[in-house]
């Protein structure tokens, strides 16, 4: 069986989208994926040319549409149109359509700010959307949108909770930490977008209730590799199999992490996670998580912290060699504040 | 040593070492996986220009894994944890309370397992006829108003013997933080009691009521030992127990 997808690309540049006409195949969760994409133009006639599509479109959406970010190469854009304006625009005619970004711009440049970040319901690195886990985040986003189009008059906020499968413990927790602006009943036009958001970019990225493998890994005692190579097999049933789930870049329910480590151990039971994990078999010393400050592997790192304030890589750590990430860092409720690595050379104290 | 030695931080500094520890639970990211302590926070009432007696309980549930339990799952266990602190004279503390009630299941219709609470009776203020630590771990004790009207009733503590007041423990003080952090650490292999440990705004609240609540006691407890109050009087009875 194979998937097959219609996706839209919207850009100034049209060589740059014709260069993926025949590019984006892959697979999602091991389904092949075939796509055909049409490349829409932006001149300066946009507003005339995407309304026309549009029209069209709403008796046969896409399954996706991209759109660049910056129209500079256009003259005399109105408004100085940009992509995130034309999702808006586009999002009205067509809700139920994701619309992700595919910018060569990085997102914390001056070309986004905070009303653009979220007209999006993702954004690509557009030199790295070719990567195998781009794609399939991709073909997820296309492929899952729908799940969260609940119908009308169903309870928002609980159906969203059930469409992501956490287990039984996780539900009340969910359900209170997720955003006040998923109402209650009605569906407003940009729900599923925004709740698409909100799973892609609060639950599937954040520290809390979705662990990825350093942060399982950390919590079992060992190091990435040991886990992904040697356990990993045994967490299919913590395994997040919700909406934009993929193989890639798979994401484990922390809450069910113990449930099945001493389903796996139970003569390790009266052992802490971290030393019940070191259990498996064939793990051996060399396949132990090892502090990134320290380098010792006992006692076992107890956090995952990014190395600097760059956030390019993380470490597994005593969380006694942590501070937040930055003053600035929000606190979600649900969430997990996000930490690097303490200065150890400057011997601040921990916050 | 003498008693204004082991007395614990003023009344005015309880309060906000408390509020703040309640205002962590409330807005702490990590907290919010542990959802019915963050609504039972929401409703803890801790007024800081307030005079009258300090009164939190908070009513959650944790999910727990006893060596003893059967079944690879976590269990939701029901906690109770009660402050009460009694204001006396220039900002000084006449009695402080910290209770723990643990049920055996989420709710009251499960027995309660395990009953306590950590005493502070400074020695200005108690029946000298009686010896009693200072600062003391009390099993059991009878059930408080929001105990019932969480639902416990006499019948659910009567096998643990609620009318023995004695044996009482030393015990250091503690505070709502010290006690909450202190069932984390025993109740903690969930990942969500874990998260909410690691996180730098809980462990700096933790530290700040040790520095606040412990270290004056145990330097007041070393000095103790270190001079030669020691060579004549026992540390136990001077200083622990504070007998005259």
């Amino acid at each position: 069986m194979t998937i097959k997808f219609r996706f839209v690309w919207v850009d100034d540049t049209v060589e740059r989208a014709q260069n993926f006409i025949d590019g984006l195949n892959g697979s999602l969760r091991k389904t092949p994926v075939e796509t055909d994409l049409e490349v829409v133009a932006v001149t300066t006639t946009v507003f005339d040319d995407l309304s026309q599509k549009a029209t069209e479109w709403i008796s046969n959406p896409p399954d996706l549409i991209m759109l660049d970010h910056d129209f500079s190469k256009v003259a005399n854009r109105m408004f100085a149109l940009s992509g995130s304006a034309l999702a808006h625009l586009l999002r009205i005619q067509l809700p139920r359509t994701p619309i992700v970004c595919v910018s060569g711009q990085q997102v914390n440049s001056d070309q986004f700010n905070i009303e653009d970040l979220s007209e999006y319901t993702y954004i690509f690195d557009v030199n790295q959307i070719n990567g195998e886990e781009n794609l399939e985040r991709l073909f997820s986003i296309a492929k899952d949108f729908n799940l969260l189009c609940f119908p009308e008059k169903k309870a928002v906020r609980q159906a969203l909770v059930d469409v992501l499968l956490p287990p039984e413990s996780d539900k009340s927790s969910l359900l209170s930490v997720l955003p006040e602006e998923f109402e209650g009943t009605f569906i407003h036009g940009t729900s599923p977008h925004r709740m698409a958001r909100w799973v892609l970019n609060i639950l599937m990225r954040r520290p809390g209730f979705l662990c990825d493998p350093l942060e399982v890994a950390t919590f079992l005692g060992l190091n990435e590799a040991a886990f992904t190579g040697k356990v990993k097999q045994h967490f299919e049933a913590a395994l997040y199999k919700g909406p934009f789930a993929t193989d890639t870049k798979p994401l484990w329910w922390a809450s069910a992490l113990t449930d099945v480590l001493y389903q796996a151990l139970p003569q390790q039971m009266a052992s802490s996670p971290s030393s019940a994990g070191r259990h498996f078999a064939g793990i051996v010393e060399e396949d132990f998580s090892r502090c990134g400050v320290t380098n010792e592997h006992t006692p076992a790192p107890d956090v995952v912290a990014y190395t600097d304030s760059t956030e390019t890589e993380r470490r597994a750590v005593r969380s006694s060699h942590t501070i937040p990430l930055s003053d600035e860092a929000s606190s979600i409720l649900g969430f997990s504040t996000r930490l690097r690595i303490r200065n150890v050379r400057r011997g601040a104290s921990v916050g | 040593m003498c008693a204004e030695e082991l007395a614990l931080v003023k009344f005015s500094e309880l309060k906000a070492l408390e509020r703040k520890t309640i205002q962590t639970i409330r807005t702490e990211g990590a907290f919010g996986r542990l959802s019915s302590l963050v609504t039972t926070a929401h409703k803890a009432q801790v007024e800081p220009r307030s005079t009258s007696n300090l009164d939190i309980h908070l009513s959650f549930t944790l999910p727990t894994r006893l060596r003893e339990d059967k079944g690879p799952h976590a269990i939701d266990r029901a906690f109770h944890v009660g402050c009460i602190a009694v204001p006396a004279g220039a900002d000084e503390i006449s009695h402080l309370s910290y209770s723990v009630l643990i049920g055996e299941g989420p709710d009251p219709s499960k027995a309660v397992a395990r009953k306590f609470h950590f005493d502070f009776e400074p020695v200005a203020m108690r029946n000298h006829a009686e010896s009693k630590p200072t600062y003391h771990l009390q099993i059991c004790g009878e059930l408080s108003g929001h105990h019932r009207n969480a639902g416990y009733t006499d019948a659910d503590i009567d096998h643990l013997l609620p009318s023995w007041s004695q044996p009482r423990v030393p015990a250091q003080p503690t505070s709502l933080a010290l006690v909450l952090n202190w069932l984390f650490i025993e109740f903690g292999c969930e990942a969500p009691v874990k998260d909410v440990r690691t996180s730098p705004r809980w462990r700096s609240v933790v530290r700040e009521a040790e520095r606040s609540v412990l270290k004056p006691y145990y330097v007041a407890c070393a000095n103790f030992l270190a001079l030669s109050a020691n060579d004549d009087e026992s540390f136990i009875s001077k200083s622990i127990y504070e007998e005259t």
